[in-house]
């Protein structure tokens, strides 16, 4: 399991990763879910002992990343640049992970069948396609078969067969019991593969819960009723102290009640309904609320702001 | 390309701890510096470049007619005055080629103790440094002598001066600039840097005619290496030579590891 705990990262006095304090579980897939520049990156990065955090730490198995006696046993990462040498061929540089790591080496063929790489282990890894990259990280990510997976924007810039196949494993591996922890700033890819969600915004920890309940607190999960007496349901609603939009016509959103209230409502005032469906926030939409309500992302002068981070963090190598 | 339906991700790695460690580390770095041509071109180069500008430079000397014989030696200096760049550069890829392509990182995270994945580094580099120096050496006495035939002498220092010494001198600069890779995180950086301490530091000095600048500069890797090569005394012996070749290297890997624990990979 990885433990964060008050992580801390400053650059001269911007705060890129601010007191975030996270358990991440086995057997979940955990999404990091925050706009370009939020600190996901960064805090991938003091995980593994790349960058040293200002405050605060980052545990892996209980241990500081550098003290594990064979960190690649223990968790494995893509992060989200390549990280490979170009002149390597794809072999080669997995072979040399699984020296650094005393792993067999047929390790290396087994992790280059898992991610189809098998024809072009041969090739030097600077000819490889976006695609055929981030399966070579990560093939190196499974080369110590870990208990923990770490992936950064792991769809980038992936074909949609690319993209289904990466969703398929990242279940897989938690089904298997391993820890998933996966950073995106694409919230449709959460909602398909998570399920417990880490929202960071400014380095600043949002929320830290199940998809469906970020999904459930959203004000935009609603009830849609459609009833040819319209308005005295309305009333009905606002009585029993629920929310009512009317659509016009027959249709109403009501909000702040769950489906069965809305209907015990409507049978005791003898009213019609035509319809009663829920309609669900998307993910993207609980997601936009909740930074909406962090005072950072209010003003649109502190949005600018958060774009350039973006840039920075992808320059800094 | 073929792509697996259904993720076989369960393994076969051993959950047991053993392995890894240094020797996991210098297997990895051993396995990362052949594998790149770049390592193969550049050590091979030095080799050729070596004996060319040994051939040329001996064609020069029987020209002049000098009558002297010469020493098994006698072409070490002359003729790794270019060659020894192309092991240099081998020396300042081993750190510089992983920052820029980013390989850092996994090199990083496969072995986090930044000392062990140094020593690793040094001991690779080191061993490929001074064997391909042994052989630009060897190649020089035989280009020797080609050119010269029956008159070049071979006493045992001469011999061992013209291979080892000269592995050694390359040996010590590879190391000296791997340090400096670490400090400066780029290439052309790393690589200009050696190149104005080794040549243009004791042309610039040759011209100052300082005696204080001149003995400084006589301290240098440059100088340093002299000694080793020709087995001359003046103005130290190999002993100090190598001592001060040692310190060079030594001071700036100390600086290279205190960047690479301190610094953000």
């Amino acid at each position: 399991m990885i433990s964060l705990q008050d992580l801390t990262k400053r650059y001269g006095d911007k705060v890129v990763v601010d007191r975030l304090s996270v358990d991440l579980t086995p057997g979940k897939v955990t999404g990091f879910l925050g706009p370009n520049g939020a600190g996901k990156s960064t805090t991938m990065r003091m995980v593994l002992g790349l960058d040293r955090p200002t405050a605060g730490r980052a545990l892996v198995e209980g241990k500081p990343y550098a003290e594990l006696r064979h960190p690649m046993r223990r968790i494995g990462a893509l992060l989200d640049a390549k990280a490979v040498h170009p002149g390597q061929t794809a072999r080669n540089h997995l072979k040399a992970m699984a020296r650094s790591n005393g792993l067999p080496l047929r390790r290396v063929d087994e992790v280059l069948e898992t991610v189809g790489l098998t024809e072009v282990a041969g090739h030097r890894s600077g000819k490889f396609s976006l695609g055929m990259g981030q399966r070579l990280g990560i093939a190196g990510a499974l080369l110590g078969d870990p208990g923990i997976l770490m992936f950064d924007e792991p769809v980038n810039g992936l074909d949609p067969d690319g993209v289904r196949w990466i969703r398929g494993l990242m279940r897989s591996l938690a089904a298997e019991g391993r820890t998933v922890f996966v950073s995106s700033h694409l919230m449709s890819e959460m909602q398909a593969t998570a399920d417990q969600l880490v929202v960071i915004g400014k380095g600043r920890l949002i929320a830290d819960a199940p998809v469906a309940e970020v999904i459930e607190a959203s004000s935009l999960t609603a009830v849609r009723v459609r009833t040819p007496q319209a308005d005295e349901l309305e009333q009905q609603l606002l009585v029993a102290g629920m929310r009512v939009e009317s659509r016009g016509g027959d249709e109403l959103i009501v909000t702040g009640g769950t489906m069965d209230r809305v209907g015990g409502v409507a049978h005791q005032a003898g009213v019609r309904i035509n319809e009663l469906s829920p309609r669900e926030a998307s993910l993207e939409q609980a997601y936009m609320e909740l930074t909406a309500s962090s005072v950072e992302f209010g003003a649109p002068a502190q949005a600018e702001d958060s774009a350039a981070e973006g840039i920075d963090e992808k320059e800094r190598v | 390309m073929t792509m697996a339906a259904t993720a076989q991700t369960r393994g076969t790695a051993p959950q047991q701890a053993r392995g890894g460690g240094l020797i996991g580390a210098v297997a990895a770095e051993w396995t990362k510096l052949w594998g790149l041509r770049s390592t193969w071109l550049c050590l091979v180069v030095a080799v050729l470049a070596t004996a060319g500008t040994a051939a040329l430079a001996g064609l020069a000397l029987t020209a002049s007619d000098s009558g002297d014989t010469p020493a098994a030696n006698t072409l070490a200096i002359v003729s790794t005055l270019l060659s020894q760049f192309a092991v240099v550069a081998v020396a300042a890829l081993a750190v510089t080629g992983e920052y820029a392509t980013g390989a850092m990182r996994t090199t990083l995270t496969t072995v986090p103790r930044r000392g062990r994945m140094l020593i690793a580094k040094i001991a690779v580099l080191a061993v490929a440094t001074f064997a391909a120096g042994c052989a630009a050496g060897a190649a020089t006495i035989a280009v020797t002598a080609g050119v010269f035939g029956d008159s070049v002498t071979y006493g045992t220092a001469s011999v061992l001066h013209g291979v080892v010494g000269v592995g050694g001198y390359l040996m010590g600069l590879a190391l000296f600039t791997l340090g400096l890779g670490l400090l400066m995180r780029s290439t052309a950086g790393a690589i200009t840097t050696v190149v104005g301490v080794v040549l243009a530091v004791p042309m610039i000095s040759q011209m100052v005619r300082n005696d204080t600048v001149t003995d400084i500069v006589n301290h240098m890797p440059a100088m340093a290496g002299t000694p080793l090569m020709t087995g001359a005394d003046d103005p130290y012996g190999w002993g100090m030579g190598s001592l001060l070749l040692v310190g060079w290297a030594a001071l700036s890997l100390v600086l290279g590891y205190v960047a690479l624990s301190r610094r953000d990979a």
